[in-house]
């Protein structure tokens, strides 16, 4: 383990978030609101990140281990620092808290413990909204896009961020790749943005609610989430959650090689639409046949909402879900398992590594029938490597391990089935709100100090794909060799 | 440039090492997903797992935007294949490596009908290189610049060569001849050694001179230079194909030690004047017997360079003669270096050198500047020779004025046919040739050498 290499990396992230938290200072010194928290922060990343930046070793390369063990420190710490400005604003004085809302911004989750979001002072939720964005598609890659590397470098530290059961570069240089996605990335953000504002709703609002529909996360700016904005602007969000779901492969085949037969060959995008196009007409039928709804065009929009702002784990509600029936609660606890595409900036399993598990059970069977028969599993026209099959499987057993454990533990607080479980496969998943005493109109804020921990950890966990994690708590991990 | 590479062998990740370094973009086409992966934890390339000749593989490599298209895989047909399909589908530039005696003679019509822009064979570039090492023996490593009238030629100091002991100002001094001692590698380390830099024994000096010097310098310290003129060879493959071609063709007297009946009776038919012997080449006893002791020279060519490096340090330590082994794993540099033979050739370094000067020559404008590149000791020594074009900075001014960077010098400036070791008081001018050492990496034109 060469810890200066991990060192330059940390440092390097801490001073790009030094650098990004100028936005909310100027903002905040831009309305009059107190510019402290934020000077303090910055001062807080400088003084650390500095020191590290500069005791780079000279030709080290990053390896493997080197990559995943400095991905996850980065994390843990830009958490840290990013709490500081809540802590300090006097927002969210209790740290444990203050740490759970930060996390859940960078890992774009969008739980919060916040009771009265409206209360607060606009810089800050300027700042919680874009965490999210930072997290959306990553602050290593972000740095990549910004500081040239060496080789392996780039590749070590891009695959322990990047989402998904393989990661797939879309050009020859890692660097040139980071700088696509976040091109692409920041385009539709801007979009985002003034689609929401030509629809009317405020500046403030689109601003927040865009970067946290592109980073997928969930912060809303109004206590009752999204519920007072038009159905013509919760159309639009739907509409974007979606898009943001989509593995941003689609984007590059589609805008940069003009390829459009293959994009929307795609198979994860396919089995991603369909899949979240039938949950949509079940749970709009079903709202109807229960006499939720009357109007049918209104449990779709609602249930197309929900069903877009689950599955690609953005978290934006405009109604309590909780008194929605039992089977609509189901079919979203499974869109938050299930997740967005891989190589999006949606958080879950991720429809890519569900499918190539179903695919490699639907293999098991035919090899039951004919056991001397060879299957090949494909994708997209090509076939998978055979390691990627078997580490999707594995990944889906600590998946589901990690996932009871963390609902072992938060029952300790006795808040009931409902309350306990969805906590657990909402943070896990990086969804935001679940059901019961943390549903869509309530928050985390009824948890103990102890719960809230481990949902801090679990929603690092998932968002960093479970090993990046782990691993720091190997002893392995730590020796020189 | 973005550039694609067909083989992740030996040849195809070095080669790749070198081009990304020099900041070209680079994809890899293998058929084996374990090399790809093998090589992406040190370099950052797009890798494409799939059969070369394959369309759909060279789009997904990026085909219809590359600039060039280079395949190095084992098998000639296929590399030849997959330049004539690339070159289907886009107007790139295609490099393909043909090793085949057979082949190699209709290079001609594959440049022309094929449309393959270069045709690299790095067995007969080796063979040329043990061929010129074989008259002069006491060099372990030479090369030409400038269309054959400077040399480059390493030696390995001994105790009672002339110069062992002495400042290079002293050498310099003491000789008649033109001549640069330009590089020095001591026990692992690599020197650009300046005037007052003592030689020692064990030394590997790298010089740099005009042809009709060597001769003169190599005389003045009693360094015995006679060619060799009884040759030989174990294992018959395309190296020695070539090197006897070479050899015979100058009446030289070659006796080749193949395993495999088969390929000596090819060989014998087609050099009916070299001794063909079928038999172990690595069995000692077998060696003696065929007269290892009375040999000039023994040149290991065999598949294995465990084997060549074994029957290489044994010839030295029995008979005093010139030993030549090839080697192909590039790793296994260091251990050569401490062992005692003469020289050793690395065919797959030699290829990817090749290309490499091509690719930076393309880089700097159609090939005008970048004449030559070559590089020493293990990679940590690259000399370039470069051609001064009007547009190029820092002409008509004294070097000592010209603000090089460190780690490097100009080892001679060839204007009009007449050769110059610089001075500081010596300047560039347009047309001028200019060899350069340097310990840098990437040099491509005479923009690159200054601070």
């Amino acid at each position: 383990m060469d810890l200066l290499v991990v060192g330059y990396v940390i440092g390097t992230a801490l001073m790009i978030e030094g650098a990004l938290m100028l936005i909310p200072l100027l903002f905040a010194a831009f309305i009059g609101e107190s510019v402290v928290p934020f000077l303090a922060a910055i001062g807080a990343s400088l003084v650390i990140g500095f020191p590290l930046y500069k005791a780079k070793p000279g030709t080290s390369n990053l390896l493997s281990k080197e990559g995943v063990v400095s991905t996850a420190l980065v994390w843990i710490i830009l958490s840290l620092t990013g709490m500081l400005p809540f802590i300090i604003s006097g927002a969210i004085p209790d740290p444990v808290d203050a740490f759970f809302e930060t996390v859940s911004g960078f890992t774009t989750t969008g739980s919060t413990i916040l009771i009265n979001v409206e209360i607060l002072p606009k810089s800050v939720l300027l700042w919680r909204s874009l965490m999210h964005w930072i997290g959306g598609m990553g602050i290593l890659v972000f740095m990549l896009a910004l500081i040239p590397l060496s080789g392996g470098t780039q590749m070590n530290l891009m695959k322990a961020e990047s989402p998904g059961p393989s990661i797939s570069k879309l050009v020859p240089r890692a660097q040139d790749t980071a700088k696509i996605l976040y091109g692409i990335y920041f385009a539709m953000t801007i979009a985002s943005i003034l689609v929401f504002r030509l629809l009317g709703m405020p500046l403030f609002d689109s601003v927040c609610i865009g970067l946290g529909a592109a980073g997928t996360g969930g912060f809303s700016v109004l206590n009752d989430g999204c519920a007072s904005y038009t159905t013509l602007q919760q159309a639009a969000i739907t509409i974007f959650v979606t898009l943001f779901g989509i593995n941003f492969n689609f984007y590059f085949l589609l805008l940069f090689k003009r390829d459009k037969k293959s994009a929307f060959k795609m198979e994860e995008v396919n089995w991603y639409l369909i899949i979240m196009l039938s949950s949509i007409i079940l749970m709009s039928v079903c709202l109807v046949v229960e006499g939720c709804y009357d109007s049918f065009f209104r449990a779709f929009h609602d249930s197309a909402f929900h069903a877009a702002s689950i599955m690609t784990t953005t978290g934006y509600v405009t109604t309590d879900l909780n008194v929605w029936p039992a089977f609509n609660k189901v079919i979203l606890i499974m869109l938050m398992v299930i997740g967005a595409c891989a190589g999006s900036t949606g958080g879950g399993l991720k429809v890519s590594r569900v499918m190539l598990t179903f695919k490699a059970f639907i293999r098991e069977c035919r090899k039951i029938l004919h056991p001397q028969q060879i299957i090949r599993v494909h994708m997209d026209g090509k076939t998978v490597d055979e390691n990627v099959i078997h580490s999707a499987g594995t990944y889906f057993f600590i998946y589901v391990l990690l996932t009871f454990a963390s609902i072992l533990l938060v029952s300790l607080d006795d808040l009931g089935w409902d309350t306990t479980i969805s906590a657990v496969i909402a943070t896990f998943n990086n969804i935001g709100p679940g059901f019961g005493l943390v549903g869509s109109m309530e928050n985390f804020s009824g948890l103990s100090h102890f719960s809230k921990l481990i949902l801090s950890a679990d929603m690092l966990i998932g968002r960093l794909e479970i090993f990046p994690i782990m691993l720091l708590f190997s002893r392995r991990t730590w020796h020189k060799f | 440039m973005n550039i694609i590479i067909m083989g992740c062998g030996k040849v195809g990740s070095e080669l790749a090492a070198t081009l990304i370094n020099d900041g070209n973009s680079v994809a890899i086409i293998d058929k084996s997903q374990k090399a790809l992966d093998a090589v992406s934890e040190e370099l950052d390339f797009l890798s494409v797992c799939g059969d070369g000749a394959d369309i759909k593989v060279l789009r997904e490599a990026g085909i219809e935007a590359a600039d060039l298209f280079i395949s190095v895989s084992p098998s000639d047909e296929l590399n030849l294949l997959s330049c004539l399909i690339a070159k289907q589908v886009s107007e790139v530039e295609t490099i393909a490596r043909v090793r085949n005696p057979v082949y190699y003679h209709e290079s001609g019509v594959f440049i022309d009908r094929l449309g393959v822009s270069k045709i690299i064979n790095p067995e007969l570039q080796a063979a040329k290189d043990i061929y010129t090492l074989l008259q002069y023996p006491a060099l372990s490593r030479v090369d030409s610049f400038a269309e054959g009238k400077v040399l480059i030629f390493t030696l390995h100091c001994r105790g009672e060569y002339g110069f062992a002991g002495r400042s290079l100002m002293e050498v310099r001094k003491s000789t008649k001849s033109k001549i640069l001692a330009c590089a020095v590698y001591r026990k692992g380390s690599v020197f650009i050694p300046g005037g007052s830099f003592v030689i020692e024994p064990d030394d590997e000096v790298t010089f740099v001179t005009q042809r009709s010097d060597m001769q003169v310098f190599l005389g003045e310290h009693n360094i015995n230079n006679i060619s060799a003129e009884d040759v030989l060879i174990t294992g018959g493959g395309a190296i020695c194909w070539y090197l006897t071609e070479l050899l015979l063709a100058r009446g030289r007297h070659v006796r080749i030690i193949e395993q495999n009946a088969e390929r000596c009776e090819q060989l014998s038919e087609q050099f009916p004047k070299a001794e063909v012997i079928h038999g172990d080449g690595t069995d000692r006893r077998f060696l003696m017997k065929q007269g290892l002791m009375n040999a000039d020279a023994f040149v290991a060519l065999t598949g294995i360079d465990e084997e060549n490096i074994v029957t290489a340090n044994y010839a030295k330590d029995h008979a005093h003669n010139k030993v030549i082994t090839k080697v192909n794993r590039t790793d296994l540099r260091d251990v050569i270096e401490s062992l005692d033979i003469d020289s050793a050739v690395f065919p797959k370094v030699i290829c990817s050198d090749v290309i490499a000067q091509y690719v930076r020559a393309r880089k700097s404008g159609a090939g005008k500047n970048l004449e030559a590149f070559f590089r020493y000791m293990g990679n940590r020594v690259e000399i370039t020779e470069l051609k001064a074009t009007a547009e190029d900075p820092g002409l008509n001014i004294p070097l000592k004025d010209m603000h090089l960077k460190k780690e490097l010098i100009l080892a001679c400036i060839m204007r009009d046919g007449s050769f110059t070791i610089p001075s500081g008081l010596s300047e560039i001018h347009a047309g001028d040739s200019v060899v350069i050492v340097t310990k840098l990496k990437g040099i491509a034109s005479l923009a690159d050498i200054l601070a």
